[in-house]
C-alpha cells in the first residue's frame, strides 16, 4: 500500500508565487486543497481547476483588428515570405506587396515606395519598426541599410496601402510599414547564421536570447557586406547589434529595445573631381521603452519614449579644380557631415467605451534635430517640434456594419496646426465576404532641407566665391493627399483569400527643387530652391490573392495597375510608377526537410525622380533549402539565386542588378 | 442515531420528539432496506460523497437525481454526504450503514473514499482523468471495484472542435507539463483519429511556460490548454493567455471560464450534465445482473462555448456555436474509451 502522505503538498507551494491578480484563485486553490483529507498527493488535478473562475485579460479592445474589419488595406508580410523570398535586404521584401516599388539608387541606398512619387529619399512613406518611427527628419525617408534590424528577428511586417495618417500622423502618406520584431522569449537559445556568394556577399549574425518566467532578452549581432553594384561606388559594410528585453509583471508590460549600425559606405564618383570615391562612415544607433499597462475591464494604456540617431561622416577633399585663372587650381575640403535625431514620447489609452463601441486616443510630442553644416548653412543644429493628438472609434453600428472613425491633430513648428481624418465603412455582405469604403485625408511635412537648405561650396577658406547649390525660401506647406477606396476581401474557402482595392488619391502641395537665379552664386547666378507646385493624380485597382491549399504549398500572387496624371514637367511624376505590377511567391515543401521557393517580378516601364528611364523588368528569384537537426540544434542551409533571367535595371543604367547567387547556413541550438 | 437523509429534512423545523421519532424512522427504514439489498432486484442504496457543499456539486446532484427521478425512493436510494462527514463516520464507525455502492463528486471526495478502502465498488465522477488514473494505479491488484467518469473532455473531441471551427490544415500546439506529459501517447493517438497535426513541447517548470508557448506556436495556428497541476493551471492561465494574444493566435481552453477569460472556444461539460450522465449510468447498473461498473467514461453530455469578442478580432465569424456543437456531438461517436 502507498503512502499517500509521503508526497510533498505542492498544491499550496504552487500558489505561494503568485501575482496579486491570481492570490484569490490561490487562496481558493489551498482552500479546496485544504478540504481534501488526503490532499498531499503530488500533482492531482481537481475540479476546480475546471470550475473557478479566471482573471479576464483579453477582452477585445486589447486585441488588433482582423483585416476584415481594419479602415484600410493591409498585407501581411510574415516570417515563411521573408525567408521563400531569399532576399538579404529588407528592402526587398517589399516587391510582395501590391503596388510597391524597390529600386536600388546604389548597393546602399535602396529605394521604397508605393506607386510612384518617389526620389531616392522616398521621403511619402512611414516607416516604423516596433511602433518607432526611422524616418530620417534631416533629408526624408528611411536609410533602409543602416537600419539596426536583422531579417532573422523579425516577427512580420504589415504594410498600411494607402495613407493613415489618422493613425500614424505625419508621413504616413501613401503608405505605412509597420515591422514587429520577435519576442525576445520567441527563440531561446544561441542563433548563428552565415551566408557567402557572389559579388563578395559576406553575412553573418549571432544571436543569443534567454530568461525565464516574466523576463526575458535578446541579444543579436549582424554583419553584412558585399561589393554593391560593379559600376558605382557603393561598397558596404554593416556591423550592427540590437537588444530586446521584455519584462511583464501582472498588469504590466515592459519592453526595452536598443542598437546600432555602423561600417563605412562607398561614396562619390570616378569621374567627379568634387565628388571623389571615398567611403563614408554610418552610426545609427536607437534606445526604445515602451511601458504598458492593462486596465481592468479591458483597455490599457502605453507608455513610449524612443530616440533615434543617424549620423553620416563624410570628409574628403576634391581633387585640383582649375580656376579662371590658369595655371593655378584650387583643393576644396569638402565635409558633408549630416547627424538627425528623433525624441519622441508618446502616450496611448485603448478602450472599450460600450459594447459597440471601442475607442484608441493619445497625445505625443516629438523634437527633431537636425545638423549639417554643409546642408543647412549653419554650425547649429535645427531643432522642429511636432505635437499630436489622436483619437479613433470602432462602431459596431449593426452585426454587419463596423464603422471606423479617426482624426489626428498635429502642430508642426513649421506649418502650423492640421488635422488629419478617415472614415471607413466595413460591411460584411455573407460570412467571409466584407467591402469597405474609405476616404482619408493625410499629410506629408517639410524635412530639415526642404525647409531650410543652405548649400554652398566655398572656393576659398573666406568664402567670397561660392557656389550656391540649395538656397529654401522657406514658408512650405504640407503636401497633401485626399483618398478613396472601395476594398473586397473575401475568404472563398478556407484556402483563398483575395484581396481586392480601387483607389484614387490626390495629391497637393508636392515639395519638388527647382532652379533660380541668384545673383551672390559665382559660380552660375543660380540656385536650387523648393516649392508646393506638383500635384497629381493616382488611381487604379490592386490585388493579393493567397492559395494555400495545404500548409506545405502556398502562391502569393500580387498585381497593380496604377496610373498617375499630374501637371509635372518632364512626367517628373506621371512616369514615376509602372502602369502594372506583379510579384508572384511561390513555395513547395517536398518533403519535411526539403523546400523549394521561387519569386517573380514583373515591372512595366518607369522611371524614378531623378533615376533614368527603366524598361520592362523581370526577375526570377529561386530559392532551395534543406532543413536538418545537428544533435540538438534544428538547421537550414539554403541556396539562392538571384535574377535567374538575367541583368536588370533597379534605378540607373549605373545599378543593374546582376545575377547573384549565395548560400546561406543557420543554426538555432536549444 | 440520526442520519440526515437529505439536507432538506435536516433543515426543516420540527419539535425535538418529531425529530426524534423520524430519525429512528429513517434509521429502521434504512437498516431494513440493507438487509435485503443482496438480493438482486432489490433496491440499490448508494452513498454520494462530495467534495464540499457548494452551488457546482448541488448542480451535480440536482442532475444525477433528475435523471434517476423515475425510480428514485422505488428501486434506488441517494444519500448524500460531504468528505468531512465521510471522513469522520468512516473513523467512527468504519462499516455502519455500508451503502451498495459510492459515488463520489470531484477529487477530494474521491481520493478520500478510495483511501478508506471501502467494501463497496467506488464509481468517482466529477474529476479529472489524470486524478483517476493516479488513484486507479494505487489500488490496483485490490478487490475493490472503481470506476468513473471524468470531468475533463476526450482529446478527440476536443481535436474535432478545433479542426471543425478552424478548417483548414491548422496545426495545434500543446504544452506538457510533468503532470501532463504521461497522456501524450493518448494526444498523439487521437491526433491520427481525427487528422490533426500536433506539435507538443515538454516543460517541467511554469517558468519555462511563456518560452515554451513561443516556440511551440511558431509553427502551429491554435494553442490547446491541457490542464497541468504544475504547468497549465488557472494560475497561469494569465500569462498564457498574454502571450499567444502577443502572437495573435487563439487558446482552446478547457472551461467556460477560459473562454470568458479570453480563449477563442472551449468544449465542456456542466455539472449538471455531468450529473445527469451519472443518474443515467445508475439506472443501467440497475437494470444489469450483478451489477457492474461500467467503464471508466469522459462525459457524454457537453457544450461548447466561444468568447464571440475574441473570435471577432481574429476574424472568425461569431454566431457559430451552435452550428459546431452540433456538427461537433454528430461526429462524436467513440467518446467511451481512450
Amino acid at each position: 500500500m502507498p503512502d499517500f502522505r509521503a508526497y510533498p503538498n505542492k498544491i499550496p507551494r504552487t500558489n505561494c508565487r503568485r501575482v496579486a491578480l491570481t492570490r484569490a484563485i490561490g487562496m481558493l486553490l489551498v482552500a479546496a486543497a485544504s478540504t481534501l483529507t488526503w490532499a498531499e498527493e503530488p500533482s492531482l488535478l481537481s475540479e476546480q481547476e475546471f470550475l473557478g473562475e479566471l482573471p479576464v485579460v483579453l477582452t477585445a479592445s486589447r486585441l488588433a483588428q482582423p483585416q476584415a474589419e481594419a479602415p484600410a488595406a493591409v498585407t501581411v508580410i510574415d516570417r515563411q515570405m521573408i525567408d521563400a523570398s531569399g532576399v538579404r535586404n529588407l528592402s526587398e521584401v517589399f516587391r510582395l506587396v501590391p503596388g510597391f516599388l524597390v529600386g536600388f539608387e546604389s548597393g546602399h541606398v535602396h529605394v521604397v515606395t508605393y506607386h510612384g512619387l518617389a526620389d531616392k529619399a522616398s521621403p511619402r512613406l512611414q516607416v516604423l519598426v516596433d511602433g518607432r518611427s526611422v524616418y530620417l527628419p534631416s533629408f526624408g525617408g528611411v536609410a533602409w541599410s543602416d537600419l539596426p534590424l536583422v531579417l532573422d528577428d523579425i516577427e512580420r511586417i504589415e504594410v498600411i496601402r494607402g495613407p493613415n495618417a489618422a493613425s500614424y500622423g505625419a508621413n504616413a502618406f501613401l503608405a505605412t510599414i509597420n515591422i514587429i520584431t520577435r519576442h525576445s522569449a520567441a527563440d531561446p537559445g544561441g542563433f548563428v547564421r552565415a551566408s557567402a556568394g557572389s559579388n563578395n556577399i559576406r553575412d553573418g549574425v549571432l544571436r543569443a536570447a534567454g530568461g525565464e518566467g516574466n523576463l526575458h532578452y535578446r541579444l543579436t549581432a549582424g554583419y553584412q557586406e558585399d561589393n554593391g553594384y560593379a559600376q558605382v561606388v557603393d561598397s558596404r559594410e554593416i556591423r550592427q547589434m540590437t537588444g530586446r528585453v521584455d519584462h511583464s509583471k501582472g498588469k504590466n508590460d515592459i519592453e526595452f529595445h536598443f542598437g546600432y549600425n555602423e561600417g563605412p559606405r562607398g561614396r562619390g564618383d570616378p569621374g567627379d573631381p568634387t565628388n571623389i570615391p571615398r567611403e563614408q562612415e554610418i552610426t545609427s544607433r536607437f534606445e526604445q521603452l515602451r511601458w504598458r499597462h492593462r486596465l481592468d475591464g479591458g483597455g490599457d494604456v502605453t507608455l513610449q519614449y524612443y530616440h533615434v540617431h543617424h549620423e553620416w561622416d563624410d570628409r574628403y577633399q576634391t581633387l585640383p579644380l582649375p580656376i579662371p585663372i590658369p595655371p593655378f587650381s584650387v583643393i576644396i575640403p569638402v565635409v558633408l557631415d549630416v547627424r538627425s535625431d528623433r525624441y519622441d514620447v508618446e502616450f496611448q489609452h485603448t478602450l472599450s467605451a460600450w459594447k459597440t463601441v471601442r475607442m484608441v486616443w493619445g497625445l505625443g510630442v516629438r523634437q527633431d534635430e537636425s545638423l549639417s553644416p554643409t546642408y543647412l548653412g549653419t554650425p547649429k543644429g535645427i531643432t522642429e517640434h511636432l505635437y499630436r493628438l489622436f483619437a479613433n472609434v470602432e462602431w459596431r453600428a449593426t452585426e454587419r456594419l463596423l464603422v471606423n472613425a479617426g482624426a489626428m491633430y498635429e502642430h508642426y513648428d513649421i506649418t502650423g496646426g492640421d488635422v488629419s481624418p478617415r472614415l471607413a465603412l466595413n460591411y460584411r455582405l455573407l460570412p467571409g465576404h466584407t467591402i469597405r469604403a474609405s476616404v482619408s485625408r493625410a499629410r506629408r511635412q517639410p524635412v530639415a532641407f526642404e525647409e531650410r537648405s543652405n548649400e554652398r561650396i566655398c572656393a576659398d577658406p573666406g568664402c567670397t566665391f561660392f557656389d550656391q547649390v540649395y538656397l529654401s525660401s522657406g514658408q512650405l506647406r504640407p503636401e497633401r493627399i485626399d483618398s478613396s477606396e472601395i476594398g473586397y476581401l473575401g475568404r472563398l474557402n478556407p484556402s483563398v483569400n483575395i484581396d481586392l482595392r480601387l483607389f484614387r488619391d490626390q495629391v497637393f502641395d508636392l515639395i519638388s527643387d527647382f532652379k533660380r537665379p541668384y545673383v551672390a552664386d559665382l559660380a552660375d547666378g543660380r540656385t536650387f530652391d523648393f516649392r508646393n507646385g506638383g500635384k497629381a493624380t493616382l488611381f487604379g485597382s490592386e490585388m493579393q490573392f493567397q492559395y494555400q491549399p495545404k500548409r506545405e504549398t502556398r502562391v502569393i500572387l500580387s498585381m497593380a495597375n496604377t496610373q498617375i496624371e499630374s501637371n509635372d514637367y518632364d512626367s517628373f511624376y506621371s512616369s514615376s510608377g509602372p502602369r502594372n505590377n506583379v510579384s508572384l511567391l511561390a513555395l513547395q515543401d517536398l518533403s519535411p526537410a526539403w523546400q523549394v521557393s521561387s519569386a517573380f517580378y514583373y515591372q512595366d516601364p518607369m522611371r524614378f525622380i531623378g533615376g533614368d528611364p527603366l524598361g520592362v523588368l523581370r526577375r526570377l528569384d529561386l530559392r532551395l533549402a534543406r532543413r536538418f537537426r545537428l544533435a540538438d540544434a534544428r538547421g537550414e542551409a539554403a541556396l539562392v539565386f538571384q535574377n535567374v533571367l538575367g541583368a536588370q535595371t533597379a534605378y540607373s543604367v549605373e545599378t543593374r542588378n546582376a545575377q547573384v547567387g549565395y548560400l546561406t547556413f543557420g543554426l538555432q541550438f536549444r | 442515531m440520526r442520519i440526515p437523509v437529505t439536507r432538506a429534512k435536516v433543515q426543516t423545523p420540527h419539535t425535538r420528539a418529531r425529530r426524534a421519532v423520524s430519525a429512528l424512522c429513517i434509521f429502521l427504514l434504512t437498516t431494513m432496506l440493507l438487509i435485503p439489498d443482496i438480493v438482486a432486484g432489490a433496491r440499490l442504496s448508494i452513498l454520494v460523497v462530495t467534495t464540499e457543499r457548494g452551488p457546482a456539486y448541488e448542480e451535480v446532484m440536482a442532475g444525477l437525481r433528475t435523471a434517476v427521478a423515475d425510480v428514485l425512493d422505488k428501486k434506488l436510494s441517494v444519500r448524500e454526504i460531504s468528505t468531512g462527514e465521510f471522513t469522520r463516520a468512516a473513523e467512527r464507525t468504519p462499516d455502519k450503514n455500508a451503502p451498495d455502492l459510492i459515488v463520489t463528486v470531484g477529487t477530494g471526495a474521491a481520493l478520500a473514499v478510495v483511501q478508506s478502502r471501502p467494501a463497496v465498488p467506488v464509481y468517482c465522477s466529477f474529476l479529472p482523468q489524470s486524478a483517476y488514473a493516479v488513484l486507479a494505479d494505487r489500488v490496483r491488484g485490490e478487490p475493490a471495484r472503481l470506476s468513473a467518469i471524468y470531468l475533463d473532455q476526450p482529446f478527440a473531441r476536443q481535436l474535432r472542435l478545433i479542426r471543425l471551427a478552424l478548417p483548414g490544415h491548422a496545426r495545434i500546439g500543446v504544452i506538457l507539463g510533468p503532470d501532463s506529459r504521461k497522456i501524450e501517447r493518448t494526444l498523439r493517438s487521437s491526433a491520427i483519429a481525427t487528422g490533426a497535426t500536433l506539435r507538443v513541447e515538454q516543460i517541467s517548470d511554469e517558468k519555462q511556460l511563456v518560452g515554451a508557448i513561443h516556440r511551440v506556436m511558431d509553427d502551429t495556428e491554435i494553442l490547446l490548454a491541457v490542464p497541468d497541476a504544475l504547468v497549465f493551471n488557472r494560475s497561469t492561465a494569465q500569462s498564457a493567455l498574454l502571450t499567444t494574444y502577443r502572437l495573435g493566435k487563439p487558446v482552446a481552453g478547457y472551461s467556460r471560464a477560459y473562454v470568458t477569460a479570453g480563449a477563442l472556444f472551449a468544449v465542456y461539460s456542466t455539472p449538471a450534465q455531468i450529473g445527469r450522465q451519472v443518474g443515467e449510468e445508475l439506472l443501467t447498473i440497475l437494470d444489469k445482473p450483478g451489477r457492474p461498473l461500467p467503464v471508466p467514461s469522459y462525459p457524454r453530455y457537453f457544450s461548447v462555448e466561444m468568447n464571440e469578442r475574441v473570435a471577432r478580432s481574429l476574424g472568425f465569424e461569431p454566431g457559430q456555436v451552435g452550428d459546431l456543437t452540433r456538427r461537433l456531438a454528430e461526429q462524436t461517436t467513440e467518446i467511451s474509451h481512450e
